[in-house]
């Protein structure tokens, strides 16, 4: 028994060898976590055996003062560990992120927040990862900022290549990166584009129960919808309402009427004018409780007015849109202070309404009509979405040196209205009108009659709404990136087809930051940081070690 | 304890150690923001501006600063342990430490004056790369919160690992082994989210380098910040204790 005490050490060493490599592998192989278990449960056999046979020597030094002493401080360290350990996990769980940065970048958009903290509890999230793999990052930080508004999204983190049964069954082939959004039967999957915007739109689009239909007035020159490319062009705008969960359809008034499916009707920009039967097919439309968006431009400049038929029948809807262009003399709310047509829209331009809501960049309406309600209108909800400021006016003759004459309107000018018709009566849509079928609905000469554009089963009912604004290219191609103005936009049509929760300013892009220096501004860098800084601080280690060699 | 602080604080500038790893670092430094970061910058945000189909922007945050302060963590994580190697083991070694227990300082402002010395130098020796920024300013715009949370972070990486170190330094005699046990275990610390990357897992938990990425971009978190400042408590407070069980061995 005394040559086993002498020998034990050996079985202490191992048992703490075995201890430190079943407690390694725990953590550096969690795919095989019982092999980790024998040998934690070894090592702890060898320090059982270690104690039993060296029990004398331990009992006497544990009784010893150092011992004890020892002993406590090291319980103390121990429970000093475990306070650290607890206060990290509570650190988690109730992680905050104070964001210093200029543009907010990890500060969820509004538009994300609404998004994730409604739909959190319904929604589960997997992603696919192999090991390093690049989106993964971005991937795990977007989700620590999600966790952070809803607690109680549920994320998984897959490696398909650890857990290939898994990445199968959600039927995932690419190790590099893949986003499985699950809400019961339905899924939205993210493959290269991990950003904020791509999850809270793939979110969006899980949401809805159908896609969102727009219908998007075609035959009077309207802005293009296949045009993604050129300045005037609203392709882009289309990309981005169908990257969310809008579907958007052209629709010839002319021919076809307006389709009672339609959530939405959007006339952007239209130059040739409407015949009564397609004003009064719009008419029914809204008055059936359908969504109108009308987006027209000033017509100051242009050889021929534009569409003037259809602006002036928006006054049925209690809109008054001015035969004019809004002036604007302060510097801070136009793009350059030669332009003064060119107006920006700040956070102060806007009223409180759900569209506006938000909006804390500015918006950029190169040049713009007014568009009023129409005082004491009946049956009609109507609020101003945003104003010029008041030193503006409504220019009604274009000259070289503009200044407001006494019958323009003066600021602050509204440039946006919003409607509700609570009355349908009062569009004062006109009765059914069989005729048959025109040869050619386009002949000036001939139009059909008004009546032949309302349904044969039109039946009124409150709920329409209309919104116009006086300008229409701040949702082009060019102008869309600008600003909150792809959100004016979007936030209008959300509104229009009651998307509440799509409301909001959204998550963009970060700004571009390029350093362009000359060679020898770059020349000078390097002089600086490779010899001049270290430089000194070499010299300083000479003088110290050659004061110390002649003191 | 201030008087503690400010002897170690001097003693770095005393010795050719301190003014050689401070060369050494602003060496690096200057080699890792000129040819390296800087120039790949230009040149990256050059092509993509003649790419008409790139999508995606640089920022100086994200591209510029990100790198340059992850990998002069990396630099600090490593250098440090050379200046807390002679923390407490040299006074061990020169037998002082028996002259700091009996004069009248408590434990802790012997630990805490140390440590604070310490950390003083680091300020010093981060205070010389301040013509990064300054250069920065003068040819971009950059992000003040990435330029902050850059330098926070490195305060707090360094702030880990010397008290990592001062606890090593406290348990041996040996420079060495209070040198390369730091150096070790800072390297771990460094490199164990490689093991296993998912967001929730320990190793990712247990890395230096997640709790990181966020505060060189100019966002403080909660939990990166109590990674570090626990772990440096931690670490004060064992070394708290070890120096502590002198008195009664």
């Amino acid at each position: 028994m005394e040559r086993l005490a002498q020998w034990a050490w050996i079985f202490g060493i191992a048992g703490i060898l075995v201890l430190g490599f079943g407690g390694t592998s725990y953590f550096l192989m969690p795919e095989n976590h019982q092999q980790a278990w024998i040998l934690i449960g070894a090592g702890g056999a060898l320090l059982g055996i270690y104690a039993a046979a060296d029990r004398d020597r331990l009992s006497e030094g544990v009784s010893a003062r150092s011992t004890q002493k020892a002993g406590g401080a090291l319980t103390l360290i121990a429970l000093a560990g475990v306070l650290c350990v607890g206060l990290y996990i509570l650190a988690v769980r109730y992680d905050h992120t104070w964001d210093l940065t200029r543009d907010q970048a990890f500060t969820l958009s509004e538009q994300s927040v609404k998004v994730v903290s409604t739909s959190a509890p319904k929604i589960k999230i997997y992603g696919f990862f192999a090991r390093y793999s690049p989106g993964s990052r971005q991937f795990q930080n977007l989700m620590k900022s999600f966790k952070q508004v809803a607690p109680d999204l549920s994320v998984e983190e897959v490696d398909p290549l650890r857990d290939p049964l898994k990445a199968q069954e959600f039927k995932v082939s690419t190790e590099w990166g893949s986003v499985v959004i699950v809400q019961g039967a339905r899924e939205e999957r993210l493959e290269d584009d991990f950003s904020e915007k791509a999850f809270v739109n793939a979110i969006i689009r899980l949401q809805s129960e159908k896609d969102h239909r727009i219908c998007w007035s075609a035959g009077h020159g309207e802005s293009g919808t296949d045009d993604d490319e050129t300045r005037d062009g609203m392709g882009q705008l289309i990309l981005k309402l169908e990257d969310q969960n809008y579907q958007v359809t052209k629709s010839l008034i002319a021919t076809e009427g307006v389709d009672p499916n339609c959530e939405a009707l959007v006339i952007a920009w239209p130059v040739q004018d409407f015949f009564p039967h397609e004003l009064e097919a719009i008419a029914a439309y809204v008055a059936g409780g359908g969504r109108l968006l009308a987006l027209v431009e000033p017509d100051l400049v242009s050889e021929v007015p534009y569409a003037p038929a259809f602006t002036q029948d928006l006054e049925r809807y209690g809109i008054h849109v001015g035969n004019d262009v809004v002036l604007e003399p302060n510097p801070s709310f136009v793009m350059s202070g030669d332009r003064p047509f060119d107006l920006i829209l700040r956070e102060s331009s806007f009223t409180h309404h759900p569209i506006t809501q938000g909006l804390r960049a500015v918006v950029s309406m190169p040049t713009t009509r007014s568009v009023t309600p129409i005082a004491d209108a009946a049956g009609i909800e109507a609020t101003v979405l945003a104003s010029s400021t008041p030193e503006s006016w409504a220019e009604t003759v274009v000259n070289q040196d503009p200044i407001p004459d006494g019958d323009e309107v003066r600021g602050p000018v509204s440039v946006g209205v919003a409607v509700e018709v609570v009355d349908p009566a009062v569009l004062r849509v006109v009765a059914h009108e069989e005729v048959p079928a025109p040869t050619d609905v386009f002949a000036v000469d001939q139009p059909p009659p008004a009546g032949f554009g309302v349904p044969k089963d039109f039946s009124p009912k409150p709920g329409g709404r209309v919104v116009v604004f006086g300008d229409a290219d701040f949702a082009s191609n060019r102008r869309l990136i600008l600003g909150n103005n792809q959100d004016l936009v979007l936030n209008t049509l959300a509104w229009l087809v009651d998307e509440e929760a799509q409301l909001g300013e959204r998550a963009d892009n970060a700004a571009d930051q390029r350093i362009t220096l000359t060679g020898l501004e770059f020349g000078v860098l390097l002089l600086v940081s490779l010899l001049l800084v270290p430089g000194a601080a070499a010299l300083m280690a000479l003088v110290v070690l050659l004061r110390r060699r002649l003191l | 304890m201030w008087t503690i602080a400010v002897r170690e604080w001097r003693a770095y500038f005393h010795t050719t150690i301190g003014w050689l790893v401070l060369t050494g670092f602003l060496l690096l430094t200057g080699f890792f923001w000129g040819p390296m970061a800087l120039a790949v910058y230009m040149e990256q945000s050059t092509d993509l501006l003649a790419n008409p189909y790139s999508e995606s922007l640089m920022t100086i945050t994200d591209h510029l600063l990100g790198p340059f302060f992850g990998n002069l963590g990396l630099i600090l994580a490593l250098m440090a342990p050379a200046l807390s190697m002679r923390m407490i083991a040299e006074d061990l070694r020169n037998r002082t430490m028996e002259l700091l227990l009996t004069s009248p300082v408590s434990t802790m402002d012997i630990v805490l004056g140390k440590y604070l010395g310490t950390m003083g130098f680091v300020g010093v020796v981060l205070l010389g790369t301040f013509y990064v920024p300054l250069s920065l300013w003068h040819w971009a715009k950059p992000d003040y919160a990435a330029i902050f949370g850059g330098y926070l972070a490195l305060m707090l990486i360094t702030g880990l690992v010397i008290a990592m170190g001062m606890l090593y330094s406290s348990l041996t005699s040996n420079v060495i082994v209070a040198f390369v046990l730091t150096f070790a275990s800072a390297l771990l610390l460094w490199l164990v989210g490689l093991v296993d990357d998912r967001m929730d897992s320990i190793p990712t938990h247990l890395s230096m380098t997640t709790h990181l990425d966020d505060l060189v971009r100019g966002a403080i978190q909660l939990s990166d910040i109590s990674y570090y400042l626990l772990f440096i408590g931690f670490f004060l407070f064992a070394t708290w204790q070890r120096v502590e069980s002198m008195r009664w061995r």
